[in-house]
């Protein structure tokens, strides 16, 4: 059989975690290959390395057997590898044909043609099964439609190996089934394909072999139809799943939802036809699911005052939450913590101490405490903390930046138990987190929950939903579809209803 | 001084990622000191080719030099931290300069030196408000605001010099105390208000916190708005005590005074080891390089270069620090990817 | 996927259809807000100082004054064009006036030894080298753009006095003076120029590969360098041209005058800048409008003209700019902000 890619014994690191360590791999013309792990497992690195966006350490990528070492993701295309990534990487002022055709222009002396990119993107677009002007502004699209834009990129490309990473996290139902058959389609004309979804069933449904990542290593390549999903969730987690422990039943959480703390109703979004209301009580984990754009991001952000709402009315414990600013969401008692714990959740350049304390309540303090910090009370704060959430750093004087994503999350969480808050909202509390911190900040959640916080999770991780939520519920497209209690909170309900597929719980269309 | 630098090194220390013990502090010290490494090996050249150097006068010339840029380069250092830039400073200092020259005929020095310090203020809340409230890039706001100031001081002077009479006005700020001229002590005590600002007050905390990530700092709740318009406060207090030594100096005021200033007080901060991209600061740094260029520019003038050079040299100087500091941080921010 | 319902996907279909028919209404919107703001920013001053100038301005429609006005946008335009490209890519070039001044300095002192069209273009030459210095400064040093050309500006600056000497360089070829001086059918030949050039740039802009990499570049970097566009490439470019735009005005500029200084264009960047912004080219990056550079430029040399005019000290055109730039800067971001928000879904 001939190989058309192959991977040899790829390192990478990163500060303080080795992403990769020694993985091998190779792929034959016409095998869909599917690449599963968990969150952290290295399925993401592997990928930047193959198009080209990072380096590894050590190790080769041959293409035809022949070594290569791809310095941009120019080189990685040139050598038949076209990627479709996980984040959107569209550029939203050019139109969709020159979107898909970026980098790759069909020119004639630099001037680009522009009837025949038309028509070829059309003639692309098409075979998605897409009805979409060519000349439309990607800033107009939705996200499921971005997301076939750059699928139809990658597909416009000359390729032998086509690497998916994630296609589906914003598609719904019938937009999955025609992708499944361009995969298959593609797979028959000869071409390799590496698709990565969370969706187990997805790997079942269309691929050959699965490969498995675990902590940077492959544990398993074998074909799909050696192995059952709990065999296959087995090895991605390296132990039995435990079914959860779920530390309550569906009573309790009537019990809890009695006494809401949160009342959010009728908040009215830009971008949204429906309202969004719903009631958190207090103690209760509140978890919410949908796919990509489904709205549950944006709810949170407006309840945070970092997006406007256009009308709608916010309680906490009965007191009205002037929608705002983050600065009089967190006054008001609420605190959110952003899925891009990067961007938006860490300040590199200050200690570990500094970014703990800096939402903290100050508003009692008298005299020179009111303007300058006391470092000697922030440091015993701080030791506290670290001992409480097990924070592995040295020294409160440590650079947040330095620390792998799991510490940096507990010094995040500190800075919200710090704040007083009594609505903890959370995106994507363990994106990026690795195994054993998962597992600590399940745990935090739970502390914090008993202690009497609202906690509301939004996340894409639907077996971390079904692990630690009370009730989760599922949006689609904006609108709430189905409300999950107790034991109906399962990885199988979450996902049928963020497709658009509503299979048990309430439903409320 | 010492109680300035011991904590600076301390926290240079603990900035160094992954390694404990005392060898970062070492390490730390070491960077500074090559910094005033060459600020000695060049003093000390100059005094081998232009022994003239070593005269109290000229020493006392390159220490009133080094105190206007260092007067300005801490409230640079602040802007800078907090991820921000005053281009205005020519106009900040003519404005503050010409309003303190005009009112002093009329009242005490300490009123007229107020006023100047008013006027800074003013011009700071101008500059804070537009990169505020009508989110203008901070370059681009101040870089507007450098010609407003300019033109509105044309216009109040009619283009002509202010001169400034009082002896006693002149005397407070020429004035040595033993060898060391008062501006250069005014300039020290304010390095350590600023170092102090920066780094023991929320007010520091917060300006450090969006000079580091200005996302995270709103969303943390901080008063990142108003803070900002804070910073250009101080900066424009810091521009006007330097306006007001260089009155005294110049025993006059008029629009032109501080012409192309702003290169010299950023390439002073950025050359002390400040990096653009805000975060984080060293005011020891700032003072290295205040002397650093004074040294520099004395130099250019005792060997008799034609001043058009000290364009060059200082553009120069600023694009290479600058260069050098990238090239360090990439590789540390390579280190801190994912 | 296996078990569904028919009704359910149906009322999945439903909503996306509607989600998606919501999103083409807003970006619609979002345009017409744009749109709408675009020709505030600019075709509504240019209109109304017109009509100023027209009624408040003694002999502001004499031959002279028009040549003068148009000649004036010429030059300023065909620097904003460069400008335009940098400013498109999210960058900023602060150091054209004294790129100006070095390549017309040296240009005029070429004219004088070797002739006018070898003079042209030894000057436009030395334009590209400084291009170059920026662009490389910006790329492979990694120095953000303004301090780059912040640092540069003094440079050229101090390299320009340096090479004049501090004394004027009177340019002795008149073949080469009388070249900006002329007109053809009555335009004045450096606003032919300055269209002809406009249209080029207009051309490489929005029709050619190298113009979608400059949207794709300063629109969503990261978008740039996953589809392996070589963006540092493409800056540099944008640099030399930039430099390369105020060369060719510099030359012009040089024809005009017939004498040049080291300290010709000072706070030219300004005015770029300004004209640039006004024009509708957004800070933000991505969004390059060639056309509106030509029109800010027409407008600014039409104020600095009417002022001069009606003898209004020089001081006050410094006061004039920084309001036009301050104007034109809070416009770009309400617009920005306009645009969001349609997009957004929020009407008000």
């Amino acid at each position: 059989m001939t190989v058309v890619l192959e991977v040899r014994d790829v390192v990478q690191e990163y500060p303080g975690v080795r992403a990769l360590k020694g993985v091998s791999l190779s792929l034959s013309p016409g095998q869909v290959l599917g690449l599963v792990g968990e969150n952290g497992a290295g399925k993401s690195t592997l990928i930047r390395i193959l198009g080209g966006i990072e380096q590894p350490v050590s190790g080769t990528v041959l293409v035809h057997g022949e070594a290569r070492q791809f310095k941009g993701s120019a080189e990685s295309q040139a050598a038949g590898i076209s990627v479709v990534s996980q984040e959107f990487r569209l550029v939203p002022q050019l139109s969709v044909a020159d979107n898909i055709f970026l980098g790759h222009e069909l020119t004639s002396g630099g001037v680009v043609a522009r009837g025949k990119v038309r028509q070829r993107a059309a003639a692309l677009l098409e075979t998605l099964g897409m009805d979409l002007e060519p000349d439309r502004l990607i800033s107009s699209l939705t996200v499921g439609d971005r997301q076939m834009v750059e699928i139809a990129r990658a597909l416009s490309r000359e390729f032998d190996v086509l690497i998916m990473d994630e296609p589906t996290a914003a598609l719904n139902g019938a937009e999955i089934r025609r992708l499944h058959a361009i995969v298959e389609k593609l797979a028959t004309q000869g071409k390799a394909v590496v698709y990565v979804s969370h969706h187990l069933a997805e790997i079942f449904d269309i691929c050959r072999d699965v490969a498995v990542l675990r902590d940077g290593e492959l544990v398993l390549t074998a074909p799909t139809t050696s192995l059952d999903e709990t065999q296959l969730v087995e090895h991605m987690l390296g132990r039995r799943p435990q079914t959860f422990e779920r530390a309550t039943d569906g009573t309790a959480t009537d019990d809890r939802t009695a006494t809401a703390r949160l009342d959010v109703r009728e908040l009215k979004l830009g971008g949204f036809d429906a309202p969004f209301s719903l009631r958190a009580g207090r103690g209760e984990i509140l978890g919410l699911a949908g796919l990509v754009g489904s709205g549950r991001t944006e709810l949170t952000r407006a309840l945070f005052g970092d997006l406007a709402a256009l009308s709608g009315t916010v309680t906490i414990d009965g007191t009205a939450v002037r929608l705002g600013t983050s600065r009089d969401a967190i006054r008001a008692g609420l605190f959110m913590l952003s899925e891009d714990r990067k961007g938006e959740g860490i300040l590199p350049h200050l200690d570990v101490t500094e970014n703990a304390m800096v939402s903290r309540e100050r508003s009692s303090l008298r005299g020179r405490a009111r303007w300058a910090p006391a470092r000697r009370g922030e440091e015993s704060v701080f030791e506290k903390l670290r001992q409480d959430m097990r924070i592995r750093v040295p020294h409160g004087r440590q650079l947040i930046g330095n620390l792998s994503g799991g510490n940096q999350q507990k010094v995040l969480f500190g800075r919200a138990l710090l704040s007083g808050c009594k609505v903890l909202l959370l995106n994507e509390p363990t994106r990026g987190v690795d195994v054993g911190a998962k597992v600590d900040i399940y745990q935090l959640i739970r502390t914090l929950a008993d202690d009497g916080v609202s906690v509301v999770v939004s996340s894409s991780d639907a077996p971390e939903l079904a692990a630690i939520a009370d009730r989760c519920l599922v949006y689609f497209a904006g609108r709430q579809v189905a409300e999950l209690r107790g034991r109906d909170v399962t990885e199988e309900n979450i996902v049928a209803a963020s497709v658009g597929q509503v299979a048990g719980g309430d439903v409320h269309v | 001084m010492s109680t300035t630098q011991a904590p600076i090194e301390q926290r240079a220390a603990d900035q160094r990622p992954g390694r404990g013990g005392s060898r970062p502090a070492v390490l730390g010290f070491l960077g500074r000191q090559y910094l005033l490494l060459i600020l000695i090996v060049l003093a000390a050249a100059v005094g081998l080719a232009r022994p003239a150097f070593w005269n109290g006068g000229n020493l006392e010339n390159v220490l009133f030099q080094a105190s206007f840029v260092g007067l300005a380069a801490c409230g640079m250092t602040l802007l800078i931290a907090a991820g921000l830039l005053d281009l205005s400073v020519a106009g900040v200092i003519a404005l503050s300069s010409i309003a303190v020259a005009k009112v002093l005929p009329y009242t005490t020095i300490g009123v007229a030196v107020l006023v100047g310090l008013l006027v800074g203020v003013g011009l700071g809340v101008l500059n804070g408000l537009l990169v505020t409230y009508v989110r203008i890039a901070p370059f681009i706001a101040t870089l507007g605001t450098l010609y407003l100031f300019q033109g509105a001081s044309f216009i109040w002077t009619s283009g002509d010099v202010v001169p400034v009479t009082s002896f006693y006005f002149r005397q407070m700020t020429t004035g040595t105390v033993g060898r060391l001229p008062v501006s250069f002590l005014v300039f020290l005590v304010l390095a350590v208000l600023t170092y102090l600002l920066l780094n023991r007050t929320y007010f520091g905390r917060t300006l450090r916190a969006f000079g580091s990530n200005e996302r995270a700092a709103t969303l943390a709740g901080m008063p990142v708005d108003r803070t900002k318009v804070l910073v250009f406060v101080v900066a424009g207090i810091c521009f006007a005590i330097a306006g007001v030594f260089m009155t005294g100096r110049l025993a006059s005021a008029e629009g032109t005074m501080a012409q192309g200033f702003e290169m010299d007080v950023i390439a002073a901060v950025v050359v002390g080891g400040t990096a653009l991209r805000g975060g984080r600061a060293t005011v020891f740094g700032t003072i290295v390089g205040a002397l650093l260029f004074a040294v520099l520019a004395n130099a250019l003038n005792l060997l008799g270069i034609a001043s058009y050079w000290q364009y060059v040299v200082t553009g120069a100087v600023l694009v290479v620090a600058i260069a050098l500091g990238a090239r360090r941080r990439s590789a540390a921010e390579v280190r801190g990817a994912g | 996927m296996s078990d569904h319902t028919p009704t359910s996907t149906l009322v999945a279909d439903d909503l996306h259809a509607q989600e998606r028919a919501r999103s083409a209404a807003r970006a619609r919107r979002a345009a017409e807000r744009e749109r709408l703001l675009q020709s505030v920013g600019i075709v509504v001053p240019f209109v109304l100082v017109l009509v100023a100038g027209l009624l408040f301005v003694p002999n502001f429609t004499s031959g002279s004054s028009i040549t003068n006005i148009l000649v004036n946008a010429a030059v300023l335009a065909i620097t904003g064009y460069g400008m335009t490209l940098v400013i498109a890519l999210r960058g900023i070039d602060l150091s054209v006036g004294s790129t100006q001044a070095l390549s017309a300095c040296v240009a005029a002192a070429s004219v004088n030894e070797w002739g006018g069209l070898a003079g042209a273009v030894i000057g436009i030459a030395v334009a590209c080298v400084l291009g170059a210095v920026n662009g490389v400064l910006v790329t492979s040093l990694r120095v953000p753009a303004f301090i780059a050309t912040l640092s540069t500006m003094s440079v050229f600056r101090g390299l320009a006095l340096l090479f004049t000497g501090g004394a004027p360089i009177l340019i002795a070829s008149s073949g080469y003076k009388s070249f900006a001086t002329g007109s053809v059918l009555g335009v004045p030949v450096p606003f032919l120029c300055a269209v002809v050039l406009g249209a080029g740039m207009w051309f490489l802009l929005e029709r050619m590969r190298f113009g979608k990499h400059v949207v794709a570049v300063g629109g969503s970097p990261e978008a740039a360098v996953d589809s392996g566009i070589a963006v540092h490439r493409v800056l540099l470019g944008a640099y030399v041209l930039a430099a390369a735009t105020a060369g060719v005005a510099g030359i012009l500029l040089a024809s005009q005058l017939g004498v040049v200084n080291g300290s010709l264009s000072a706070g030219l960047e300004l005015q770029a800048i300004a004209i640039v912004v006004l024009g509708g080219t957004s800070m933000a990056g991505g969004r390059a409008n060639i056309p509106g550079t030509f029109i800010a430029a027409l407008l600014l040399a039409m104020i600095n003209s009417g002022l001069n005019l009606l003898n209004v000290p020089s001081f006050y055109q410094y006061v004039a700019l920084g309001g036009l730039l301050v104007f034109a800067l809070s416009l770009d971001g309400v617009q920005r902000r306009t645009v969001r928000r349609a997009l957004e879904g929020r009407t008000s």
